[in-house]
């Protein structure tokens, strides 16, 4: 490993740790309801804050998935810090698979 | 001085040094290597992974967010070689244009940021935002689901054509990098969509601020606001006491989007090695 404790790497960080713990809606996403995240994205498109992301399960070499098969893409809740539980998401959701709490 | 450029430099701008886009830069893996996860794909993953977990740690307290963000930190340089976590670098649009007449092969790709975030796959060639450089996109066939709608190959011409385009659209310039000193490609990014430039300005990490800074003639400025809706990164306000573009250097990551939109040319980018109290600031 080359030694790079002479460097000065900045460090900037715009959370406030004086504020501290804080806390955030709860989302919670019945995945048995939730398949086809990629197809679907009602959520995704709902969402001002940008709340919600999906990624590929099951990403293998030389195979491209298909969206509209169940269980290839996940939908996953990453900015939850971010929402303001406007609840538009539940609304939108097809297949009632949200599910806020604070 | 920024960092890379203490590194890898040698004297001038690093990513404008054509020592760091020879072929060898890629590191080819040991012939008994597992097979690891498309570099791109990995990424995405890795942001999902760790903007969750700097979330979930905001909710624990001070120190659970400072012990998180270091691992990150830490865990960053030693995977992916790169320095303190930081990954990419804004470049003014002059830069990348020099950056594609250096770096061979050039291909256009869809956005892992923007398929995460939107779900929508960029498949034709005049929906692509990103851009892979160099030897390490001849692999790309191996993981067609990272490179859905596949890879247009283009010319130097044509990539300046196509960063241009995309500049006049707002989208800021940033590099890539895939593994040290390995500059894998050009993003071209907005906040929130872009998940390297939400860790930066959310969490502070991924993303280092640029070689210049912008700065205004207010001269010439005629008060328009173009600049104002360009600027992602809330350096840049309206003045308006005197009906002027003003620009928080300090904040500024030197994208040079209020540059190039500025349809008075009041606005120039101005090299930070000439400011000697921005040294630091990165
Ligand atoms: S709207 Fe509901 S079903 Fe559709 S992707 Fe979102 S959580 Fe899944
Ligand atoms: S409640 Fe509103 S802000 Fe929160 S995740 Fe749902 S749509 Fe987004
Ligand atoms: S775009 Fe140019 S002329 Fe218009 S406000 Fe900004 S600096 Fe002034
Ligand atoms: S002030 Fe101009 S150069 Fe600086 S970050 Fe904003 S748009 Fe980019």
């Amino acid at each position: 490993m080359v030694d790079r404790s002479h460097l000065k790497v900045p460090k900037p960080t715009p959370v406030d740790l004086t504020k501290l713990p804080l806390k955030f809606p709860k989302i919670e996403i019945d995945y048995s309801k939730c398949t086809v995240p990629f197809w679907c994205k009602k959520c995704l498109q709902a969402c001002s804050q940008l709340v919600f992301q999906v990624y590929c399960k099951q990403l293998a070499r030389l195979k491209e998935s298909d969206p509209r098969e169940p269980g290839t893409y996940e939908v996953v809740t990453v900015r939850r810090d971010k929402c303001n539980m406007c609840n538009k998401c539940v609304e939108v959701c097809p297949e009632d698979a949200i599910t806020i709490t604070y | 001085m920024c960092i890379y450029c203490e590194l890898w430099g040698d004297g001038m701008t690093w990513y404008l040094n054509p020592k760091n886009y020879p072929r060898h830069m890629y590191t080819l893996p040991r012939p008994d290597a597992k097979p690891r996860a498309a570099a791109g794909e990995a990424n995405p993953g890795g942001y999902i992974n760790a903007e969750r977990a700097l979330v979930d740690a905001m909710e624990k307290g001070p120190e659970e967010f400072e012990a998180t963000l270091k691992a990150m930190r830490d865990g960053a340089d030693l995977v992916q070689g790169c320095v303190g976590g930081f990954m990419g670098q804004a470049v003014p649009l002059r830069d990348a244009e020099k950056m594609v007449e250096m770096a061979n092969p050039l291909g256009l790709i869809a956005c892992l940021c923007r398929k995460a975030m939107l779900a929508v796959e960029e498949r034709s060639r005049p929906e692509t935002t990103c851009m892979g450089l160099g030897v390490g996109m001849l692999k790309w066939e191996r993981w067609p689901e990272r490179y859905k709608g596949g890879v247009h190959w283009v010319s130097s011409d044509e990539a300046k054509e196509w960063l241009r385009d995309l500049d006049t659209r707002g989208f800021m310039h940033s590099l890539m990098m895939f593994g040290p000193r390995f500059i894998g490609g050009i993003c071209n990014c907005d906040y929130p969509v872009c998940d390297a430039l939400a860790m930066r300005l959310d969490f502070g990490f991924n993303m280092l601020k640029g070689h210049h800074v912008a700065m205004v003639d207010h001269d010439l400025c005629n008060g328009c606001g173009i600049c104002a809706q360009r600027c992602q990164f809330g350096a840049l306000k309206m003045n308006v006491t005197i009906d002027k573009a003003n620009i928080d250097q300090m904040r500024c990551f030197g994208c040079g989007l209020c540059e190039t939109g500025c349809p008075r040319q009041a606005i120039s980018l101005v090299e930070k090695a000439k400011l000697p109290a921005l040294q630091e600031v990165w």
